[in-house]
């Protein structure tokens, strides 16, 4: 089966599936239709908080995002410094386990005690939880480089700079690459949650809302909208981005 | 270059297209590591000489030392004492303008195989105007100027190493250090690549030393083979006046091939003896 054809089977096999549960049980499984025209509502006419169900997404997307960007920008520093110091490396080594450990809620919530419950403590607590795992991947790709190449630019007698410039950087680049689409995966989760938690905005603080409220549909309108733009930027943007980045490996 | 004046060194070459160059002495070198509180001496009282323009190779073992003396004669390592000097004159190891192909290919695979000359090009400092002329040249000279916008893993093992020969040519160096360069090649394509580096050589007239464990290729290619053996003494020094064109198989080089590694057994066994 060719891919459009596959995506749009699974699509149909999925719907099937969610109505058939709905005639089964439509409270607790409201239908498709029904999640449908209430996301087509929140969208185009607005939830009854009167902000478009657009706002709250572009909320929760703009969280995301800088604490994924946060995560990632510190997780290279820290890896740059590792790779420059050996003290740097073992403290941090040393550290990583402990550091990747705690409970997503127990940060956010840490967080929002001392920060307040507001919008910086959720990208303070999302940064937090997420940058050692953006770490990990990109301290592995410092220590895959090959030896071999900077010996190579050390014998043609490159600076500094051009090793970092034309080995380094390219090379971290599909470490950074894949973690950052890893972490936009994990983020965009702890980041509703952290809304849920009491924000007055973003996708969280509408799912909260609604589930105070007792309406499974809402919750799930919220949700797919959700997925669906988390796929769009799956597909329509970090895909081509690699695609076009990454051309030397389909060699 | 001038021809050498000095008369005290007994140059043992080689074939007419090479024999004008000038010759770098090399005098009692040392080299040694601490292990501990015990030093390992990797060689020492190495004394040898290489005439520009000729083909050298330093051939012996593994472990024998080879690739550190590579990298004194560099200047990347330096020596516990030993002079060098170039037609008499007192020269530092890291005076001569080198460049290395090593034993893999050792290209950034993310930049295209003009890309790959370029970053050698750019870090020596060549003006960007001169850049893409040289590219263009060096890669023709290996037989890739066709594939000057492929990647690396688009080409072959033997392709890949060609382009590591042109990044190093391409900066025009006195001496091109070659560390076992076919080594990790399909037999096929390494016969292949020594036919073509000869080539390469007659038509750049590049001084090249060239490490190898291969006595065949050794012969092959040289004018000169320096021998190492296990304790890093160099016991042996053959030149190969074997006129070139020279065909691989030939009754010549396979005499002169077996007469070495004849001595060199015969070495090995005296040095097993003198040790038990």
């Amino acid at each position: 089966m060719k891919r459009p054809r596959r995506i749009a089977v699974s699509l149909v096999v999925f719907v099937v599936g969610w109505w058939l549960l709905s005639l089964y049980n439509g409270r607790m499984f409201p239908s498709p239709v029904t999640v449908g025209s209430l996301i087509v509502e929140f969208v185009f006419e607005g939830d009854i908080d009167n902000q478009s169900a657009l706002y709250h997404l572009w909320v929760t997307f703009g969280r995301v995002v800088l604490s994924t960007a946060l995560a990632l920008g510190i997780a290279v520093g820290i890896g740059i410094a590792m790779k420059a110091n050996d003290g740097v490396a073992r403290a941090f080594e040393a550290w990583l386990p402990v550091w990747m450990t705690p409970p997503d809620v127990v940060v956010i919530l840490v967080v929002m005690v001392i920060v307040g419950f507001n919008s910086q403590a959720v990208v303070i607590a999302v940064t937090f939880a997420y940058t050692p795992f953006a770490l990990v991947t990109i301290w592995q790709g410092l220590q895959e480089i090959d030896p071999g190449l900077i010996e190579m630019a050390d014998s043609f007698e490159a600076s500094r700079f051009e090793i970092w410039r034309q080995i380094y950087v390219p090379h971290l680049l599909s470490y950074i690459f894949s973690s950052l689409r890893n972490l936009f995966g994990m983020t965009w989760k702890v980041a509703v949650i952290a809304e849920v938690f009491g924000i007055s905005n973003g996708v969280g603080s509408r799912v909260r809302f609604w589930f105070l409220q007792g309406n499974i549909a809402e919750v799930l309108a919220y949700a797919v909208l959700f997925i669906g733009v988390v796929l769009v930027i799956e597909y329509a943007i970090l895909n081509p981005i690699q695609h076009r980045a990454f051309a030397w490996r389909r060699a | 270059m001038s021809e050498s004046d000095d008369t005290t060194t007994n140059t043992e070459t080689v074939d007419e297209a090479t024999s004008d160059g000038s010759v770098i002495e090399f005098t009692d070198l040392k080299k040694s590591f601490a292990n501990g509180d015990d030093t390992f001496s990797v060689f020492e009282n190495l004394d040898f000489e290489i005439t520009e323009g000729s083909f050298t190779s330093i051939m012996g073992p593994s472990g024998c030392g080879k690739s550190t003396l590579l990298n004194v004669i560099s200047g990347l390592i330096s020596p516990d004492h030993g002079e060098i000097r170039r037609d008499g004159t007192v020269v530092e190891p890291g005076e001569f303008f080198y460049s290395y192909v090593f034993q893999e290919p050792r290209l950034l695979d993310w930049l295209t195989i003009g890309e790959n000359v370029r970053f050698a090009l750019r870090a020596q400092e060549v003006p960007p105007e001169d850049q893409s002329g040289r590219i263009y040249r060096y890669l023709e000279l290996v037989g890739l100027e066709d594939k000057i916008d492929s990647y690396p893993q688009q080409l072959s093992g033997g392709m890949r190493q060609r382009v590591g020969i042109a990044r190093a040519l391409a900066v025009d160096p006195e001496i091109l250090f070659m560390d076992e360069p076919f080594s990790s090649l399909d037999e096929f394509t390494a016969k292949e690549l020594r036919q073509d580096l000869l080539e390469i050589w007659k038509e750049t007239g590049k001084t090249i030393i060239f490490v190898t464990h291969n006595s065949s290729e050794a012969v092959f290619l040289s004018d000169s083979i320096l021998i190492l053996d296990d304790n890093g003494d160099l016991f042996d020094q053959v030149s190969v006046g074997i006129p070139r064109p020279r065909t691989i198989g030939d009754e010549a080089l396979l005499e002169t091939e077996s007469a070495m590694m004849e001595r060199f057994f015969a070495h090995l066994n005296e040095t097993d003896t003198d040790e038990s």
